[in-house]
C-alpha cells in the first residue's frame, strides 16, 4: 500500500491497485462517524463513440446516465436499495460528462456495504423490461431539467460553443435519444467500460485501509471478471471556432439571464501544468467577477445585475471560461462583462489574499468524508491522480505567473447566450 | 462531545466542544413571532451581513473574511411554525491551523461588529447597500415563479384556511418589498435588538470559557429574557378537501397534497411521526410512496413527503405527466391506507429504523448538523441525537399505525404543465 502524503495539509491518502486492477484511494478520518464509498466508472455522457479491437462503435446519447439508472436492478425482484436498506445505509449515483459514480454513505458495517456496492455494480443484470420501464422515469427527469432556466441556459451555451464535441449534448440525452437505447447498447457499454481497470474506488471515513484492500480483493476474486477490452474513445477534433457567437433564447423567465463564454485553445497556455492553470484561472475570475471585485460592486450598486458567477473548465484541447449573470438590463450587463473580459486585472495584494484564503479552505476541506471523497474523484478525473502538492502549487504562484496567464486569455472566440421573454 | 451552557441576563451561550472538526461554527439566533411584516426581518438580516459602519460594502466584508482564513459569514431567516428565527452564522478555521495569535478574538468579533454597528446614519440604513439588497430580493421573489416546485408549494399553502403563519412568506411579495425603506429597517433593527429573544451556539475544538468571555465582551444585547418561544401552529381543517387545479408554463405537472396532523403527543411529534414520515415518503428510495409511484408504476422521477412539524402538516410532492395525475393521487391514497393498516413488513420496519438512525448519525458528522440539533434541543426540548436514536429503536408497528390515523387530507393542488403523453 502506498501512502501519498498531502504536503502541508497533514493528511495522507492510502493508495493501492487491487489484484483485479481496481485502483483504490482511501482517506482515513478516525473522528468520523460515517463513511463514504464511491465506485467510479471512467465512462460519462461524452463517451458515445469508441473502438474495441479496431471495430468502431456508436451508442445513443444519454446511455451513460441510462446505465446509471438501470444498474440499480440486481435481479427481477431486487434493487440495490434492498441490499443497503437493511444495513441502514444510503445510496445514490450520478453521471457527468466524464464519469459515472455509484455512492454509498453509511455509519456501520463497512465490509457488508462495500461488498454490496461491488456486487451490484459488477452485476450485469439487464432486461428489455427494465429498459422499457426506465424510459418513462428518465423522460420525466429530462423534462424536469428543461423546466429549470439555468439548465436550459447551460445547454444552449454548450451547443453554441462546441461544433462537434460531445459536450454539446445533454448528459441525460434527449427523450428521442433514450427511445433508441436498447439491450444490446447497454450490454456493450457494460462489457467495455465497467471493468475494474476502467474504474476507481474512493473510500473516506473511519476505516482501516488494509481491511478495505482485503475486502476488495476477496470480493473481486470471487467474480468472473473478464479480460479488459481496453476500449479507446474516439477523439473528436473540435474546431477552433464557436458555433454561434450570439444566441437568443425566448423563454418565460422572470429575470433575464445570460452566459458569456470564451473558448480558448489549451495550447495557448503552453506548458503550464493543468492544476496550476486551473488555480490561476480561478483566482483571476474570482478577482474580476467575484465578491471582492470592483466590477461586481459597481454592477450591484448601479442595479445592473443581481447575480454574477464565473467559472472555468479545462478540457483536453480547450479552456472554457464563462460568466453567468441575471439582470434587468441584460444588454448593458453583457456589455460590461465583455469589457471586463477584455480588461482583466489583478494586483499583488489581491493575489496574496486569494492564495492564503484558498489554502485555508483547502485545510478546512479535510474534515468531511463527503467533500474529501468528491475532491479525490475530481482530482482523479481531471488530473489522472491525487495531487499531493496542491498547497505548494498555491504557494508557488507569483504575480508574474498570473499576469502571464491573464495576457494569454483572448476573447476571439466568444459566445453570448441570452435568455429572456423578448429575445 | 462536551455540551455546556453559559447564562447571561440577555442571552445564553450553548457550546459543544469537540476535536472532530477542523472548522468551528457560531450561530447567533434572534427569535420573534411570525407576522405579516416578517419579510422586513429577512431584508434586515440580509443587509446586516452585507455591510456595517466598519465594513461599508459586501466587498469589504468578504475581503475581511478572506483575511480571516476564508471564514464564512451569512444571515438566514427561517420560519419555525409561529416563530421567525433570524440567524447570523459564522464558520471559521480552528485557530490551531492559523499563525495569528489574536485570530479567535478577531474572527468571533466580526459578527458582533456587524450586529452592533450596522451601517446606519440619521436613523436610516445606508441607501446604497439598501438598494443592492432590495434588487437582489426583488429578483429572488421573481425567481420563485421560475421554479415549479416553489410555485406549486407556495400556491398549495396559500389555500390553507384563515390567516395562518404556515402560509406567511418570509421573503414577501413585490408589493411588500416596496414598503421596506432604510427607515423601516432601522425600526426593525431596534426591534431585533430590543424585543427578540437571543441565544448563541458555538461548536469547535475551542476553549469555550474564553469564547464565552469574548462574546460577552463584544455583545451588549439589552434584552432580558422574560418571554418564551411559541412554536406550534394549529391549522384549521377545511369543511371538505380543497381540490385546486391551475395551469402553468412548465412542461411537467406538479402535485402538492397537504394533510393536517392533529392530536399528536409530544413523543409522537418528536419521534414517531418523523419515523412514520421516513417510512412513508420522507426517507430513502424504499419509501411507500417511492415504491408505489416510481418503482412499480414509473410515474415520476421522484416523490417525497415532508413533515412540517411546527405547522402540524404533512406535505406530499411529486412531478408527473399531466395524464398521470389521477393515477398518482390514487396511489398516494393507497400508500396512506397501507400505512394506516400497518402494511409494511418487519424487514421494512427494521430497515427504515436503521436508515433513520443512519441519517441522525450523519448529521453528527458536520458542525452545522450538530448545532442544528442543539438549537432544537434548546428551543423545543428535542432530545439530543444520542437519545433520539434510542427512542427510534423502540418504536413499534402499533405506534406507527396510531399516528397514521391522525393524518387528515386538507388540500390537493395540481399545477398543470404543458407536456402530455410524450414520455
Amino acid at each position: 500500500m502506498e501512502i501519498i502524503k498531502l504536503k502541508g495539509l497533514d493528511e495522507n491518502i492510502y493508495y493501492i491497485t487491487s489484484k483485479k486492477g481496481l485502483p483504490i484511494y482511501i482517506w482515513k478520518n478516525e473522528y468520523a462517524k460515517s463513511f463514504y464509498l464511491s465506485l467510479n466508472v471512467k465512462y460519462g455522457s461524452i463517451h458515445t463513440e469508441f473502438m474495441i479491437k479496431n471495430k468502431k462503435y456508436k451508442v445513443p446519447n444519454g446511455i451513460a446516465h441510462f446505465m446509471e439508472h438501470i444498474k440499480f436492478n440486481v435481479d427481477k425482484d431486487t434493487t440495490a436499495n434492498d441490499l443497503f436498506d437493511p444495513l441502514g445505509s444510503d445510496i445514490n449515483a450520478f453521471t457527468t460528462f466524464r464519469y459515472t459514480s455509484y455512492l454509498v454513505y453509511g455509519t456501520g458495517k463497512v465490509k457488508e456495504n462495500l461488498d454490496n456496492l461491488l456486487d451490484y455494480v459488477y452485476n450485469p443484470y439487464f432486461t428489455k423490461d427494465i429498459i422499457k420501464k426506465e424510459k418513462g422515469i428518465i423522460a420525466s427527469e429530462i423534462n424536469m431539467g428543461k423546466d429549470q432556466p439555468f439548465n436550459t441556459l447551460y445547454t444552449e451555451f454548450n451547443k453554441a460553443l462546441y461544433q462537434k464535441d460531445k459536450f454539446k449534448y445533454l448528459i441525460t440525452g434527449e427523450i428521442e435519444d433514450i427511445k433508441n437505447i436498447d439491450l444490446e447498447d447497454i450490454e456493450l457499454v457494460y462489457e467495455a467500460f465497467y471493468h475494474p481497470k476502467n474504474m476507481f474506488l474512493v473510500v473516506t471515513g473511519n476505516v482501516n485501509p488494509y481491511e478495505i484492500e482485503q475486502i476488495v480483493n476477496k470480493n473481486l476474486d470471487s467474480k468472473d471478471i473478464k479480460e479488459y477490452l481496453n476500449p479507446e474513445i474516439i477523439k473528436i477534433k473540435e474546431p477552433k471556432g464557436v458555433v454561434k457567437k450570439v444566441v437568443n433564447i425566448n423563454k418565460e423567465v422572470e429575470v433575464a439571464k445570460a452566459k458569456i463564454g470564451l473558448k480558448i485553445e489549451r495550447k495557448v497556455f503552453k506548458n503550464i501544468e493543468k492544476i496550476k492553470l486551473s488555480i490561476i484561472l480561478g483566482i483571476i475570475l474570482a478577482s474580476n467577477f467575484g465578491d471582492t471585485s470592483d466590477l461586481k460592486e459597481e454592477l450591484l450598486e448601479e442595479g445592473i445585475v443581481t447575480y454574477i458567477n464565473a467559472s472555468r473548465t479545462i478540457q483536453d484541447d480547450y479552456v472554457i471560461i464563462d460568466v453567468t449573470i441575471e439582470s434587468k438590463y441584460i444588454e448593458e450587463a453583457i456589455k460590461r462583462i465583455v469589457d471586463a473580459l477584455n480588461n482583466l486585472k489583478i494586483d499583488e495584494e489581491e493575489l496574496k489574499r486569494k492564495i492564503n484564503s484558498s489554502i485555508a479552505a483547502l485545510v478546512g476541506n479535510y474534515e468531511s468524508c463527503e467533500s474529501v471523497n468528491d475532491l479525490l474523484q475530481s482530482y482523479i478525473i481531471m488530473y489522472g491522480d491525487v495531487i499531493p502538492n496542491v498547497k505548494e502549487v498555491y504557494e508557488d504562484i507569483t504575480l508574474d505567473d498570473v499576469l502571464k496567464v491573464m495576457g494569454l486569455i483572448n476573447t476571439k472566440e466568444m459566445v453570448v447566450v441570452k435568455m429572456d421573454k423578448e429575445s | 462531545m462536551e455540551y455546556k451552557k453559559y447564562e447571561y441576563p440577555s442571552f445564553n451561550i450553548y457550546t459543544v466542544k469537540t476535536n472532530r472538526f477542523k472548522t468551528c461554527h457560531l450561530e447567533i439566533t434572534f427569535r420573534s413571532l411570525v407576522d405579516k411584516n416578517s419579510f422586513v426581518k429577512t431584508f434586515l438580516v440580509d443587509l446586516m451581513t452585507d455591510c456595517s459602519k466598519k465594513y461599508k460594502t459586501r466587498k469589504e466584508v468578504v475581503k475581511k473574511l478572506e483575511e480571516l482564513y476564508q471564514a464564512n459569514f451569512y444571515g438566514v431567516t427561517n420560519k419555525i411554525g409561529k416563530t421567525l428565527m433570524s440567524s447570523f452564522v459564522l464558520s471559521f478555521l480552528n485557530p490551531n491551523y492559523t499563525e495569528d495569535k489574536n485570530y479567535l478574538e478577531e474572527v468571533i468579533g466580526l459578527p458582533f461588529e456587524m450586529i452592533m454597528n450596522p451601517f446606519i446614519k440619521a436613523e436610516e440604513f445606508d441607501i446604497k447597500n439598501f438598494n443592492i439588497v432590495k434588487n437582489r430580493i426583488h429578483d429572488e421573489i421573481l425567481a420563485i415563479n421560475e421554479d415549479i416546485n416553489r410555485v406549486s408549494i407556495k400556491n398549495a399553502l396559500n389555500n390553507l384556511e384563515g390567516d395562518t403563519p404556515s402560509k406567511t412568506s418570509i421573503i414577501g411579495t413585490l408589493e411588500d418589498l416596496e414598503l421596506v425603506s432604510p427607515k423601516t429597517l432601522n425600526e426593525a433593527y431596534k426591534d431585533l435588538l430590543n424585543n427578540n429573544l437571543c441565544d448563541i451556539f458555538v461548536i469547535g475544538n475551542l476553549d469555550m470559557d474564553k469564547v464565552a468571555n469574548i462574546i460577552f465582551k463584544k455583545f451588549k444585547n439589552p434584552v432580558v429574557k422574560t418571554k418564551k418561544d411559541q412554536l406550534y401552529v394549529e391549522n384549521i381543517m377545511p369543511k371538505k378537501v380543497k381540490k385546486i387545479t391551475e395551469q402553468s408554463k412548465f412542461l411537467e405537472t406538479n402535485l402538492v397534497n397537504i394533510y393536517n396532523i392533529t392530536g399528536l403527543t409530544k413523543k409522537e411529534k418528536t419521534i414517531t411521526f418523523y419515523f412514520y414520515n421516513y417510512l412513508f415518503g420522507g426517507g430513502g428510495l424504499n419509501t411507500k410512496l417511492y415504491q408505489l409511484l416510481r418503482e412499480k408504476n414509473s410515474l415520476c422521477y421522484g416523490i417525497k413527503s415532508l413533515y412540517l412539524k411546527y405547522d402540524n402538516l404533512l406535505m406530499v410532492e411529486t412531478s408527473v405527466d399531466k395524464k398521470d395525475v389521477k393515477k398518482a393521487n390514487s396511489l398516494i391514497k393507497q400508500a396512506f391506507k397501507e400505512m394506516k393498516e400497518g402494511k409494511f413488513s418487519d424487514e421494512e420496519l427494521e430497515s427504515a429504523k436503521a436508515n433513520f438512525i443512519f441519517s441522525l448519525n450523519l448529521a453528527q458528522d458536520n458542525p452545522a448538523g450538530i448545532i442544528n440539533n442543539y438549537v432544537f434541543h434548546v428551543l423545543d426540548d428535542l432530545p439530543l441525537v444520542e437519545d433520539r436514536i434510542k427512542m427510534v429503536k423502540d418504536i413499534t408497528r402499533e405506534e406507527i399505525v396510531l399516528v397514521a390515523k391522525k393524518v387528515k387530507p386538507m388540500i390537493s393542488y395540481v399545477l398543470e404543465g404543458e407536456q402530455n403523453g410524450n414520455n
